[in-house]
């Protein structure tokens, strides 16, 4: 009891630095709620997103119906707590008579059942819900659709149609479906009917093409895409590698999309670990820094008495009651900040993320706060362990503790932040890297420290008194500098990984410069078509932005080797692709880079001359398929061989919208063979749009027209989230960072008043005084922060290389305002402290103890 | 100049003259068939020499009829569209016989059966004024799509072979669509087993015809 | 007899400049109620052989009997507690608890060491040195000399058998020093105490019983 009212009267005495500690630490931890809850929410609401674009957790589809035995083998696998929804769908020729004329036209016929959709929700103009459509023959349908139809809703003579032998009536226009058609290409538009219904239509009997899809979704924090794996295992195994399922997840849904959302999970955890050494750096410093100012009182303690124990529970108390404070006081301020986010950072954060505090932060920054200042305190304790009273008599701490013993004082600690960078990391392998990589850089920054407080004693040589001082000071005290040092620029290193990152996904994530997005993909345009097509849509309210010709045929070889798609277990369930298609181009699309390699030869290749053509290939592509720059492929388009070499690699942007191909010949290969074309189609008025692909179809009855609206809109709106997320966590991840600097920094400079003192007392003016204060700090943070920047990019690159598929790119102006923020920070609070010392009487700085 | 701006297509349309002609010198009169096709005969999944072109031409060779030569000019996707064009690029290989197996994909996709009747009668019109034995291979779409549209593209078929007086191939996948063990897990492409079947359809057309 | 060292012998390692013996053959011996002034000039081991007595170090060989007890023998914290009981330290500097009243300061070796009547022998301990008016003043509200009065009852509140102080007036301008000395010798007399004091100050040394001198790590 005498040590815990000591300890608490001891910080009430000493409100200022209590108040200021506080601050500085609750500060840090803030930030780090904040940014780690920002994230989670922001990684919650993008695979909510991806949930809804599939609806569900886990699909399993096949062209058939389920056997029941397999559906019980599926549910085995989902544990007690999911929902199901079963979903049968086809296309169909329905019938409408409008104005006592026939019409007949292909549609997708959607039959769901009264779950779907298991995430998402349909979005009517009436208000109806897929209930509606079970007890009755009833049908929704887009307003397009309907248009196109030419149906009305109500229960008028415009609003039938004859789906196989049953007329249904359109009950309700669907304003927004919840499937985005992202799994696949839809030749026509989707009708939605009851599942109980289906039946009537008389559509569905032996040789019927259906596709039925069975949804799970599944409790939350469940890993479906193990589930997945799972099951595929079971079902190759019972079915002998040729298993009549589909079974996917919401990765699955969008490649590149549910890849983009794990490198954004991937960044956030970057993210996170980052902020998280921040606040783990600013506590041990602060903490250590308050031990250090104890170190006389423990003394004192001592000499009159205390035993070790009680003085070590007196300094932890008084520790865990200032860490507990800046924990509340944190918590409490992300409470409020965070949901302010949205209204505050209006137009920086994607609209409509639900931010919430997320526990398991607070749960770190409270344990951070309360049980940081054991673990980061116990390399400092193990050295007050070792202080003896004496050096109240001789004045100077006289420590010597034991190599091992100051090892082992930092287990501890380092597992401790091991185990907490992994969880916010959220897995292992990133934590460990992060961990290593950390450690790696202290050492690397404890070198370049001892180099920077070398380079200071020869500044020091200076003839100006203000800089000879300056540096001398610098020098003289060079444990303390190099632990400046070392701490500013572990802060900025930190703070400085962040944006090569962000630029390299960033520019990997927006929509390129200069893109149309299409509104419809036209496919089967022949070749004599091609010429009317081009001269009927001039004559249109849109253009076309893409025109590319098409020809099919097969690699068959690569080096004289046969050539075989890698057969991993998706080509084998979907069998081995051998037929590609091949294209040709003048110029690069907007969306295409060449990553290595010399652009194709534009020249026309004349076959006679025996040289392979050029070949452009898609760089996964060319990875998936071992293929390297050089090669020899060889050909076979309608029974004739060809011989190409592979002159470059070739990037596409995965939000390209464009028709792209894996393979692009030299012009003058395929010129004259058998081709068909893919069109995009962009700027089409809203309004338009019907209208415009009636005219198409009544042109060109062969040509199928895609809508990618939808699509298009969806990849864009996610690109665009994610874009702003991750833009968004890097300037959060700044200023948290800065903040932390800022603490640091503040904190040191307090240390440094009794110098400034001194200086005072011996007779020197403000100027001087502020200019060798500016100096020291201006001088120690810009070293700091340019050596750890510059660190910082090999680091960063090689995340981005290990996590990000090279992603990374420098990103100049950020890391040149750190740069001077950094110093900035590191002046500014020097000079108010040094300004605070000058309005202090000397002698109170002396008598008050130091 | 010209000459430089040959292109392949039309040297290997040479190429083929000149192998049926030195084919001819070994036994009896070369015969040329082209099997103009969608994915059903390009065999889409399944390794070339599996996809029932081949078989067929395999199974030619085994009966000692060495001089028929099969070109598979298939195009995995391909509509009825292009298929005069298609034609006309083969018939600088002066086939003997052409297989018309297209249409499945105007069916899928729901194009207009008065157009691929339309497309395909300006094919068959094509050959036959090229004298070149003509058969067509008739499809079937799954019932999904509706009575009326199914039964109006079967007739298609009949109603082409009827008005031309050309062989008639009554449903190309008779006896493999609809089962699984035949097709790949899409359920319309036929695996390495249904491609087997469809080569004897194919086979007793082409040997009723010679 | 309360306090006797035999043969100390006391070095240290210097990084550069090797080993310097800083106590070379200490022995001497003090009685109860006596009082002792250790001079010396600075480097000459006042500081050293007066941390060894007060069982902050330990001497490289020899032995430091205190009230019967070998300090060179005991473990760490029954030395802590040993020394809390027998010895009272002054320090030049004061070294009081900065955020603690001088009545705190004086009652927070009572406390530490749970003893009894605290309240009570506080009081009169700040009478004896004429702080009552005082005792609710944080040091840095006080006056040096202040400051020392409460060091001195801080270290007198345990009743210790050992008072050692270091330049007990070291700190203080003259007349403020003498008080100090005045009020310490009366207090050590009153109380029957013994006291071992480093100084430099020959007046003040003086006025001790016995005056030792110093010189290279050896006793005069």
């Amino acid at each position: 009891m005498l040590w815990m009212t000591l300890g608490v009267r001891d910080l009430l005495k000493n409100k200022g630095f209590s108040f200021f500690f506080v601050l500085n630490l609750s500060l840090g931890l803030a930030g780090f709620i904040a940014i780690h809850s920002f994230g989670r929410s922001l990684d919650r609401h993008f695979d909510t997103n991806l949930k809804e674009i599939l609806t569900a957790d886990l699909v399993v589809a096949a062209n058939r119906a389920i056997a029941a035995k397999d559906l019980e083998r599926i549910n085995s696998f989902l544990g007690n707590d999911y929902t199901h929804s079963r979903q049968v769908s086809f296309y169909s020729m329905i019938r409408t008579t409008i104005r006592n004329q026939a019409h007949t036209r292909l549609v997708r016929v959607m039959a769901i059942d009264n779950s779907y959709p298991l995430y998402g929700a349909f979005e009517m103009a009436q208000g109806s819900t897929p209930t509606d459509l079970q007890t009755r023959p009833y049908v929704f349908m887009s307003t397009d659709t309907a248009y196109a139809l030419g149906l009305e809703p109500g229960s008028g003579k415009n609003s039938t149609l004859d789906i196989g032998e049953q007329a249904f009536i359109l009950k309700d226009h669907v304003v927004s479906d919840p499937e985005n058609s992202l799994t696949s290409f839809s030749f026509a538009p989707r009708i939605y009917i009851g599942i109980d219904q289906l039946d009537r239509t008389g559509l569905i009997r032996y040789g019927s093409r259906i596709w039925v899809s069975h949804f799970y979704r599944l409790a939350p924090d469940t890993d479906a895409d193990q589930i997945s794996k799972r099951l595929k295992d079971r079902f190759s195994q019972l079915y002998k590698d040729q298993p009549p399922y589909y079974i996917y997840t919401s990765n699955d849904v969008n490649r590149r999309l549910g890849r983009l959302t794990r490198y954004f999970t991937s960044y956030m955890g970057l993210v996170s670990v980052v902020t998280l050494f921040l606040a783990g750096i600013a506590t041990a410093y602060l903490f250590r820094g308050y031990l250090n100012l104890k170190r006389k009182e423990m003394a004192i303690l001592m000499s009159v008495g205390g035993s070790k124990q009680s003085i070590w529970f007196y300094i932890s108390f008084q520790l865990i009651l200032l860490g507990t404070a800046a924990s509340f006081l944190a918590t409490l301020a992300s409470f409020f900040i965070i949901p302010a986010f949205p209204m505050i950072f209006k137009g920086l954060i994607p609209d409509n993320v639900i931010l919430s505090v997320s526990p398991s932060a607070l749960a770190l920054a409270m344990g951070l706060g309360m049980a940081g200042s054991m673990i980061f305190c116990l390399p400092v304790f193990i050295q007050i362990f070792d202080i003896k009273p004496l050096m109240l008599l001789r004045g100077t701490p006289d420590t010597a503790t034991s190599w091992l013993k100051q090892v082992l004082s930092l287990l501890p600690g380092v597992t401790a932040f091991v185990m907490i960078s992994i969880y916010a990391a959220g897995k292992l392998k990133t934590g460990l890297v992060f961990v290593g990589g950390f450690t790696l850089a202290i050492g690397v920054l404890f070198l370049i420290g001892q180099g920077f407080v070398q380079a200071c004693k020869r500044l020091s040589q200076s003839r100006t008194p203000v800089v000879k001082i300056a540096f001398r000071n610098l020098y003289r005290n060079q444990w303390t500098s190099l632990s400046i040092f070392v701490t500013i620029a572990l802060g900025t290193f930190l703070i400085s990984l962040i944006p090569q990152v962000q630029n390299g996904l960033q520019t990997e994530i927006i929509k390129p410069d200069g893109l149309k997005i299409p509104v419809f993909f036209l496919v089967d345009i022949q070749d004599e078509q091609k010429a009317p097509f081009v001269a009927f849509m001039e004559k249109q309210d849109a253009i076309i932005s893409n025109l590319s010709p098409m020809v099919r045929g097969r690699i068959l070889k690569r080096n004289n080797q046969p050539f075989h798609q890698r057969s991993d277990e998706s080509r084998r369930r979907r069998g081995r692709r051998l037929e590609f298609n091949f294209s040709f181009r003048e110029t690069l699309d907007v969306s295409e880079t060449i990553t290595q390699g010399d652009p194709i030869s534009t020249e026309y290749w004349d076959w006679e001359s025996n040289t392979p053509f050029d070949i452009s290939v898609e760089e996964s592509f060319a990875k998936e398929n071992k293929i390297a720059l050089n090669d020899i492929l060889e050909f076979e388009i309608q029974g004739i061989p060809f011989t190409g070499q592979v002159k470059n690699f070739r990037k596409v942007r995965w939000n390209s919208f464009q028709p792209n191909f894996f393979l692009l010949f030299q012009n003058g290969v395929l010129n004259d063979a058998p081709k068909t074309h893919l069109a995009a189609i962009s700027q089409v008025p809203m309004d338009q749009r019907q209208q415009l692909k009636n005219r198409i179809v009544d042109q060109f009855p062969n040509i199928s027209v895609i809508d990618v609206t939808q699509m298009a809109n969806t990849i864009l709106g996610i690109s665009n989230k994610l874009s702003l997320s991750i833009r968004f966590m890097a300037w959060l991840a700044i200023a948290a960072g800065l903040i932390s600097i800022f603490s640091i920094a503040r904190h040191e400079a307090w240390k440094n008043r009794n110098q400034i003192n001194l200086l005072k007392v011996l007779g020197s003016e403000y100027p001087a005084i502020r200019a060798i204060t500016l100096i020291e700090f201006g001088v120690i943070g810009f070293a700091a922060a340019l050596f750890a920047i510059l660190l910082s990019y090999g680091f960063s690159f090689g995340i981005s290389w290990y996590f990000f598929d090279n992603l990374w790119q420098i990103n100049g102006i950020i890391s040149i305002l750190i740069l001077i923020l950094t110093t900035l920070i590191c002046m500014g609070t020097a000079l108010s402290a040094s300004r605070k010392v000058m309005n202090t009487k000397p002698i109170h700085l002396l008598t008050s103890g130091t | 100049m010209i000459h430089s701006r040959v292109n392949r297509f039309i040297l290997a349309a040479l190429f083929f003259t000149s192998v049926i002609a030195n084919a001819s010198h070994a036994a009896g009169k070369p015969y040329h068939i082209v099997i103009l096709g969608d994915s059903l005969s390009s065999g889409l999944g399944v390794e070339p020499e599996q996809a029932y072109p081949s078989l067929v031409q395999v199974r030619l060779k085994s009966s000692g009829r060495d001089h028929i030569k099969i070109t598979n000019a298939s195009i995995s996707g391909s509509t009825t569209a292009g298929a005069v064009s298609r034609l006309k690029w083969f018939l600088r290989a002066k086939p003997d016989m052409v297989i018309l197996a297209l249409g499945a994909n105007d069916g899928l996709r729901g194009l207009s059966i008065k157009e691929m009747e339309q497309n395909l009668g300006a094919c068959i019109e094509l050959a036959l004024d090229k004298q070149i034995k003509t058969v067509l291979a008739g499809m079937k779409i799954p019932p999904n799509y509706g009575q009326e549209y199914t039964r109006a593209f079967e007739t298609a078929f009949e109603n082409l072979s009827r008005t031309y007086d050309i062989p008639l191939i009554p449903f190309l996948l008779k006896d493999v669509a609809g089962k699984s063990g035949l097709n790949q897990a899409d359920g319309i492409h036929p695996n390495a087993d249904g491609h087997k079947i469809i080569a004897r359809t194919v086979l007793e057309t082409i040997l009723e015809q010679l | 007899m309360i306090l006797e060292l035999k043969q100390i012998q006391k070095s240290f390692e210097q990084p550069r400049s090797g080993t310097i013996q800083v106590l070379n053959n200490i022995n001497f011996s003090v009685d109860a109620g006596e009082t002792v002034a250790i001079t010396g000039h600075s480097g000459s081991g006042k500081t050293t052989l007066l941390s060894l007595i007060a069982g902050l170090d330990l001497p490289d060989t020899g032995q430091i009997l205190l009230d019967g007890e070998n300090l060179c023998q005991m473990k760490e914290n029954q030395l802590a507690r040993f020394r809390a009981l027998k010895i009272g330290m002054i320090f030049q500097q004061f070294h009081l608890m900065p955020h603690l009243t001088a009545r705190e300061n004086i009652s927070l070796p009572l406390e530490i060491l749970k003893q009894d009547n605290i309240r009570r022998r506080v009081d009169e301990m700040l009478e004896k040195i004429g702080l009552t008016d005082r005792q609710h003043h944080v040091p840095a509200q006080l006056s040096g000399g202040e400051n020392q009065r409460v060091a001195i009852a801080r270290a007198l509140i345990i009743t210790p058998k050992l008072l050692l102080a270091d330049e007990p007036t070291g700190n203080l301008d003259i007349q403020t020093g003498n008080k100090i000395a005045a009020l310490l010798f009366d207090l050590v007399e009153k109380e029957n105490k013994t006291l071992i004091m480093v100084t430099h100050n020959l007046v003040l040394a003086d006025q001790c019983q016995q005056v030792w001198k110093l010189e290279q790590g050896s006793l005069g």
